[in-house]
């Protein structure tokens, strides 16, 4: 039997117009991929802070963070 | 010692799975017609995918139940240019990791696989609780398989080994009675709504040999299945042709006569 083994990574996007930066991804990604980021010159307080894939060859595809975001604002391959 | 099969008994069709799924969804008059499932083992897998080699893979990466949607002709999720009939995955062609898995073609990853995921997402309780949630998800041993053909049943290339039926719940509910019409019994679900077509539909239905009612999953809906009245059923392909035989032998009232005679 070949056993195949897992390879973690992927390519993420995240839609900034869309971010709140309400900091969900950060919280429920358990390899640590997001962090959130200060949007310079931003005078909105709710919208002070953006989502940045810091490490996407971490990501273990297991789509917490698309079913978490509430604003569909990450897009992982392309896809939601 | 069983040596490779021959190609022979790989493509040989034993039933009329068009004719089969004309019926079914004419008399439930389901949306979507019925999608099968076939898993190419990992062993003397090369042999397979000669067999198999003319059914598309997509461009791009997507999840088991997108490409059952796909395939259902609900959604194109492929990135094939035209809706594909069928469409064969290989592990690189997944976009959910826990579904690849549960289907046999890699490990879980560790994160997933140790309940810190699930602890994560779905705010369990404890790590334990997780963890023990998740291994209790159906699921074939990692590399067991080396690719999923799914595919419109009434186009099937090859007797299927599960297919997967979607509808109302009054549609799900006018399969169980016929269900157990032939040898008797009750249903039991084996659903948690996590991993719903994967581990629930498909996986599931192998390992128990019985049919399995699912509600999908919070994936399936978010990746998938948008229509929420939606739910399925995962059956073993050999039960398939009588549960749609009994489905339409249901609507014929019994007669006096057919009882057996001490009760007449």
């Amino acid at each position: 039997m070949s056993t195949v083994t897992f390879q973690a990574g992927a390519n993420i996007k995240i839609d900034e117009d869309e971010c709140v930066g309400c900091r969900k991804c950060v919280e429920v990604c358990p390899e640590d991929v997001y962090e959130l980021e200060r949007r310079p010159g931003e005078t909105d307080p709710d919208r002070e802070y953006k989502s940045v894939a810091i490490a996407s060859e971490k990501c273990i595809l297991c789509l917490s963070c698309l079913e978490i975001c509430g604003k569909n604002a990450i897009y992982i391959e392309g896809k939601q | 010692m069983a040596g490779p099969l021959l190609k022979e008994q790989l493509v040989s069709v034993k039933h009329d799975w068009k004719d089969l799924s004309g019926k079914l969804v004419e008399k439930l008059e389901l949306k979507h017609e019925p999608v099968g499932v076939y898993l190419v083992p990992s062993v003397h897998s090369e042999r397979y995918e000669k067999f198999f080699e003319s059914i598309s893979r997509p461009s791009g990466k997507l999840t088991y139940c997108q490409a059952v949607e796909t395939v259902r002709g609900s959604t194109n999720y492929s990135g094939l240019s035209n809706f594909p009939d069928a469409l064969r995955l290989e592990a690189e062609d997944f976009l959910c990791s826990a579904g690849a898995a549960n289907l046999g073609l890699y490990d879980l990853p560790d994160a997933i696989k140790n309940g810190e995921r699930d602890f994560l997402l779905r705010r369990f309780y404890s790590i334990e609780a997780s963890m023990v949630t998740r291994d209790k998800i159906p699921h074939f041993e990692p590399g067991s398989v080396s690719s999923v053909v799914v595919f419109k049943l009434s186009k099937a290339p090859v007797d299927p080994h599960i297919i997967l039926i979607f509808g109302l719940p009054a549609q799900i509910l006018s399969l169980e009675g016929p269900y157990v019409m032939r040898n008797g019994g009750r249903i039991q679900a084996d659903l948690l709504g996590t991993c719903g077509l994967c581990a629930e539909m498909t996986v599931s239905p192998i390992l128990n040999r019985r049919m399995n009612i699912s509600t999908l999953c919070g994936g399936a809906r978010a990746h998938a299945f948008k229509d929420p009245t939606e739910m399925g059923v995962g059956i073993p392909a050999q039960e398939f042709p009588n549960l749609v035989e009994d489905l339409l032998n249901r609507q014929n009232i019994p007669k006096r006569q057919d009882l057996p005679k001490e009760l007449q």
